[in-house]
């Protein structure tokens, strides 16, 4: 698994890990899927309707830009009612992305309801191994 | 850029009155003031088990803040600010960060009294849960009955739960009762972006999950008979509790302005220990656009726990017929920034007041306390957990000496949900709850188990420390009956 839930007292904390950036953001957003709604990213052919969304996104640094990423996709889900499971980038460099995420609009009730994605303990990095890593506190 | 100030908290704390415990600002080379923790040594072992002091420590290094960075005994990790946090910043030289007012901007709880007594309809409690979780939309992005046009949000926004008055939402004596008469009057509603108000058109009169709630309890305890009277409060009387804020609205108000406050902290040769502290001075364009945004939202919320108040008159007459009678105690928000005035090193100085999980407290006489309540102080409500109990407090001097005129917020989490959830079944949770005469609803079991009464720390001895500590006073205790979880 690419991505664990752990401890916080009253949030979640993420922490994923991947063996390139791009594959960190897209781990990223299925691992916040994943809180969403368990199990659904995880399915082979969840039944539903499908759903685009083209995302442009600016930050003022990479570990920003993971976070302001995951703030457009949390976004489009709560207004869509939509679960992301893919992402497309045209463009990723350290402070900005183009991208298309893919996913679907669900009937279900979500099971948790994030209200935001914090910057807090968010800072990418590469460790002993070459795998890239970071942390993701969200707002439950 | 650390992540948390190194050193031992605990061989730093050191205590300074029965009740107050202090991290000096040696401890950190970077903390302006020191961090100031009201609990006792007890409390202070659980505290000190995650990371709300290693926070508080952090928000002692933002410039302007003034006197101490403050913890209430209900303290636990947050992001950026820790819950259960209090910092005033120079209103002059000082910087207004949105992480410390929280996603949730004006999460609140509002108090209304019945004329009903629990002997009386005590065995329609489990149709009362039934009918109230009917009538009040809960759960996760739950919309509404009622469905704004940009126009007419745009008049919320502005205009708080008077705007919703003028709506048919309750009455001109219910904008009485309210904490700024349920309307900062500086809010713009052009400082909200359209993400914001997509989030939010569809959400007014809905209490969300998370720990939002309606609660039905009834009066157990009176310890102030004289504050109780003027309250409204008799033993024995049904009151209930509505908990929730400014919805997706909020949520998105605070994303926003972090990001924008992220980019300007350059300019303003802002150095930050975590990121979730994003600020900006409070004079800047940003610092004051996001003031009057944080003004609309938390008007959005005053409206919101309005329409929710007439969504439970509705579900009470349903029940119990036209004529009883339900009027607004008081509704505190817990998650905002005040522009207010306070004595600093003998000092009259103009300060922003962040309070993140922490209510206003204002001692009896203070001018901005309600006249109707003036003789007793502001009265502040603080839920407990869905299985313990709830207590009504009223605001004491020592607030505006030792914690910028605040208090507590609630009891305060102290198990993650992730182990709640491992630790508590929901349908045996509901049981319980039953067999001692509490009957929940709840629109997502999940949502239940993570709010389980485990997961939260004792709020009798929250309450006692405050009250102790003399920044508040102990009014009534509240037992729920019927709870309605999102």
């Amino acid at each position: 698994m690419p991505f664990w839930i752990l401890p916080h007292t009253a949030d979640v904390r993420l922490r994923v890990e991947a063996s390139s950036v791009a594959e960190l953001f897209v781990e990223a957003m299925r691992g916040m899927m994943e809180i969403v709604l368990p199990g659904f990213c995880t399915q082979t052919f969840p039944r539903c309707r499908l759903v685009e969304q083209n995302l442009a996104v600016q930050s003022v640094d990479q570990s920003a830009l993971l976070i302001d990423f995951l703030s457009e996709v949390l976004y489009w889900s709560q207004v869509q009612h939509a679960v992301f499971c893919a992402v497309q980038f045209q463009q990723l460099d350290q402070v900005s992305l183009q991208a298309k995420i893919e996913g679907c609009e669900v009937e279900q009730a979500f099971e948790e309801d994030i209200k935001a994605v914090t910057y807090h303990e968010s800072f990418i990095r590469q460790n002993a191994s070459g795998r890239w890593e970071t942390v993701v506190v969200f707002d439950i | 850029m650390p992540e948390v100030a190194t050193g031992s908290i605990k061989a730093a704390l050191r205590r300074i009155e029965p009740y107050l415990w202090e991290i000096p600002s040696s401890f950190d080379p970077a903390m302006r003031v020191p961090a100031r923790i009201f609990a006792t040594a007890r409390m202070l072992e659980e505290i000190i088990q995650d990371r709300a002091l290693f926070q508080l420590v952090n928000v002692a290094t933002l410039p302007g803040i003034q006197g101490a960075a403050i913890a209430m005994p209900d303290v636990h990790e947050g992001y950026g600010f820790p819950i259960g946090g209090v910092a005033a910043m120079d209103y002059e030289t000082g910087v207004v960060s949105p992480g410390g007012i929280g996603y949730d901007i004006n999460c609140g709880v509002r108090l209304l009294l019945t004329d009903l007594h629990d002997a009386e309809v005590n065995k329609w409690y489990p149709q009362l849960a039934k009918e109230l979780f009917r009538k009040v939309p809960s759960g996760m992005g739950k919309g509404g009955k009622l469905k704004l046009s940009i126009k007419e949000l745009d008049a919320v926004l502005n205009g708080g739960a008077p705007a919703v008055v003028k709506m048919g939402f309750g009455t001109e004596t219910d904008i009485q009762y309210l904490e700024s008469f349920g309307c900062i009057d500086f809010a713009d509603a052009g400082a909200v972006s359209a993400r914001a108000k997509e989030r939010g058109k569809n959400q007014l009169g809905t209490i969300g999950s998370g720990n939002h709630f309606v609660e039905v309890d009834r009066v157990e305890v009176i310890y102030d008979h004289v504050a109780a009277k003027t309250l409204g409060l008799f033993h024995g009387q049904v009151v209930i509790l509505i908990h929730t804020g400014s919805r997706g609205l909020g949520h998105q108000v605070a994303t926003d302005y972090i990001k924008t406050m992220l980019r300007s902290l350059d300019r303003y040769e802002i150095r930050l220990r975590d990121r979730e502290l994003a600020c900006a001075p409070i004079q800047s364009e940003e610092g004051q656009r996001y003031l009057r945004a944080m003004a609309a939202a938390a008007n959005f919320a005053w409206a919101n726990r309005q329409v929710v108040t007439a969504e439970v008159r509705e579900a009470f007459r349903a029940l119990f017929g036209s004529d009883v009678k339900i009027r607004i105690c008081y509704d505190v928000a817990h998650n905002i920034a005040k522009v207010e005035e306070h004595d600093v090193e003998g000092e009259r100085r103009k300060v922003v007041v962040h309070r993140k999980g922490a209510t206003r407290a204002f001692p009896p006489g203070h001018p901005e306390v309600i006249e109707q309540y003036r003789s007793v102080g502001q009265p502040i409500l603080i839920p407990g957990s869905m299985g313990t109990a709830s207590y009504v407090l009223v605001g004491a001097p020592g607030s505006m000496k030792r914690s910028f005129g605040s208090t507590c917020h609630g009891a305060g989490r102290k198990m993650s949900r992730r182990k709640a959830l491992k630790t508590v079944r929901a349908a045996e949770l509901l049981k319980e709850l039953e067999s001692e005469g509490i009957y929940a609803q709840a629109g997502s079991m999940r949502g239940l188990a993570e709010e389980a009464p485990i997961a939260y720390k004792d709020v009798h001895s929250v309450v006692d420390v405050v009250d102790r500590a003399g920044i508040a006073r102990k009014v009534a205790q509240l037992r729920p009956v019927a709870v309605i979880k999102g």
